[in-house]
């Protein structure tokens, strides 16, 4: 183990100084929660994550609430409260297949939300508390078995 | 703002000199709860950059963790990726198409390291 992490550490920047400063579980936002599985609270697949909604860091507002510049400034003039850092605010999820191909961003509002408040778990993929039938990003699949599957006879219960 | 737009932006220090672009945003899980139902997990409070010059290869962390499978992949990746930093969220002055970082910016490594490991 100690001769793994010195293998890190001399390849994540030789010399550098190790930030020990969090005192939670670290996420890196790429590594960690980009393209994971979300499931609900009974194991069943929500959906996968798209991207990741920052919130507190919009665009053309400081950060700070001072004033609107134009330039999204992330940390308080020196001196000053440093203000409440960005935060998750929610698991976007959607069609990006076109995007990621050919460039370009997905609409917002083309987006499903899962609220950061609904996750219980990050790990090998990420857990929510509610029942996957609750979720917008699963209006697809909620629509084929109301409109379609439900018709089939015995297509409104679960085998026996 | 959406992590993908944060992504890839070049970051600069403050005397201009470029460092790279972002290639992953590190948050830290601390804090109160940041819903009312049970169990769910602290706000993600963003904590800092990761900042390197192949944002194309940084997808699978080499450099960051203790992973060392397959070693040859593990090699390689590790090796492109030796010039990726770490910069905390306070250091960071602005975001405007481009990260600028605040005087006196202190560079950690990128290493990943998660409390009492």
């Amino acid at each position: 183990m100690a001769r793994r992490r010195r293998a890190a550490d001399a390849d994540a920047g030789a010399g550098l100084p190790v930030d020990d400063s969090p005192r939670g579980q670290v996420v890196d936002a790429r590594l960690h929660v980009l393209d994971r599985q979300v499931v609900d609270r009974d194991g069943v697949p929500v959906c996968t994550v798209d991207d990741v909604d920052i919130a507190g860091l919009e665009r053309g507002r400081y950060a700070d609430g001072v004033r609107d510049t134009g330039v999204l400034v992330a940390a308080a003039p020196a001196g000053a409260d440093p203000p409440e850092p960005p935060r998750i605010g929610a698991l976007l999820s959607g069609a990006v297949l076109w995007t990621r191909t050919f460039g370009g961003d997905p609409r917002l509002g083309h987006l499903a939300r899962v609220p950061w408040s609904d996750v219980t778990d990050v790990d090998v993929v990420l857990a929510v508390a509610r029942a996957a039938g609750g979720y917008e990003a699963n209006w697809s699949e909620n629509w084929v078995r109301e409109r379609f599957i439900a018709r089939i006879p015995g297509g409104r219960h679960a085998a026996d | 703002m959406r992590l993908t737009e944060l992504l890839g932006t070049p970051v600069r220090e403050a005397s201009g000199r470029m460092l790279g672009v972002v290639v992953d945003v590190r948050f830290v899980l601390d804090g109160p709860p940041a819903g009312h139902g049970a169990g769910v997990v602290a706000e993600a409070r963003l904590h800092g950059l990761l900042v390197g010059r192949h944002p194309g290869q940084a997808f699978a962390g080499y450099e960051r963790t203790d992973t060392d499978r397959p070693v040859l992949i593990n090699r390689f990746l590790a090796w492109r990726q030796r010039d990726t930093v770490f910069v905390l969220w306070r250091d960071v002055a602005a975001v405007d198409g481009e990260v600028v970082l605040r005087p006196g910016a202190t560079r950690y490594s990128a290493a990943l390291r998660q409390p009492g490991a």
